[in-house]
């Protein structure tokens, strides 16, 4: 092993003497050691504090941020349910809107192929999921289903 | 009787509570703690390795078995979330290095990249932290007066204390003494900080 990753292992293990030497001092050999070494002790105990407040404050904000998140995500899976109530109840019905909203321009061209490439021969449970991922996607509003 | 041996451990709030509860040299304890691990690492100051820990224990990442005092907790937690940080360091340059050797794949196709990450094992320091810690070491021990820095050698090589005052003709006072000079020497380090 090179000098230099022995001295690695070594200052490793100084430093484990040295904590461990701080957990076992009495609070006045603590605070004896303090004063010896140029430290402040208000200053020490305040930037441990400060390094509370920070963590608190990073908290609140991870806290707010994963409350907005899920508050958006509620909101998207809401719209997305609302959307489905315009499905009609009626297969017949869920078929003509499904071609209704094939044949807007507003589909993306892929998607368009993909429902065509079904035919006009989708069983009426696949008609109903065809939908209902459309009206996910947003291409299922209150227009359409008045038509 | 079945006896339940499983450790238990304080809720997030009853963290929160105990943290707060900290009495004024507790707080400074810790903050010498941080300081001294992060003499570690050249890069990261106890404060940033405080604030980690703290924030563990607030979310709930790290938990805190009742009856563990503060100081010995977070002295642990500090010690893991150093000897991560290195650990982190050390993948990020050994990935570095890799893309590199890819680089010079490209130019040379005689070039041998697997030579690189062969060449750095998991538990490789960077040569930075190498450079560091001879830095670090040598500034410690040029603190010490010769019998203290023969102790420290004695205690790094793995002898106990019973060992070393047995050896060095040392009384519990004498040591303590030792120990003392050891831990300041060590504290004044980080006065810098």
């Amino acid at each position: 092993m090179s000098d230099a990753k022995e001295d690695t292992k070594r200052l490793q293990a100084l430093l484990d003497i040295a904590t461990e030497s701080l957990l076992e001092a009495s609070d006045e050999k603590v605070l004896d050691d303090i004063r010896h070494t140029d430290h402040d002790p208000a200053l020490l105990e305040q930037e441990a504090r400060s390094a509370f407040e920070a963590a608190l404050q990073v908290r609140g904000q991870r806290r707010l941020q994963a409350a907005r998140e899920a508050l958006q995500h509620r909101r998207r899976a809401n719209a997305g349910r609302d959307r489905r109530q315009l499905i009609p109840y009626d297969p017949a019905i869920r078929r003509t809107l499904l071609n209704q909203i094939l044949a807007r321009n507003d589909l993306p061209r892929a998607m368009t192929m993909a429902f065509r490439e079904g035919g006009g021969d989708l069983p009426d449970d696949e008609v109903l999921s065809a939908l209902e991922d459309l009206s996910d996607l947003g291409f299922l509003d209150d227009d359409i289903t008045k038509e | 009787m079945a006896v339940n041996d499983e450790p238990k451990y304080y809720t997030v709030d009853e963290a929160e509570a105990q943290i707060r509860g900290l009495t004024a040299v507790e707080w400074a304890r810790l903050t010498l703690v941080a300081r001294i691990r992060a003499r570690a690492v050249p890069d990261r100051t106890g404060e940033d390795f405080l604030q980690e820990a703290f924030l563990r224990v607030l979310e709930g990442d790290r938990r805190w078995p009742q009856g563990l005092s503060s100081v010995t907790f977070f002295a642990h937690t500090l010690r893991s979330l150093v000897s991560d940080y290195r650990k982190g360091r050390e993948r990020e340059r050994r990935q570095l290095d890799v893309r590199l050797a890819v680089e010079v794949d490209i130019d040379d196709p005689d070039y041998d990249s697997t030579d690189i990450t062969e060449r750095h094992p998991d538990s490789a320091p960077t040569p930075e932290d190498e450079h560091f810690a001879t830095q670090t070491l040598n500034e410690f021990l040029g603190e010490l007066d010769a019998e203290t820095r023969d102790v420290v050698e004695w205690q790094l090589a793995g002898y106990s204390k019973a060992e070393i005052q047995a050896d060095f003709g040392l009384d519990e006072t004498a040591y303590d003494t030792i120990t003392r000079r050891i831990r300041r020497s060590l504290a004044k380090l980080t006065v810098k900080e």
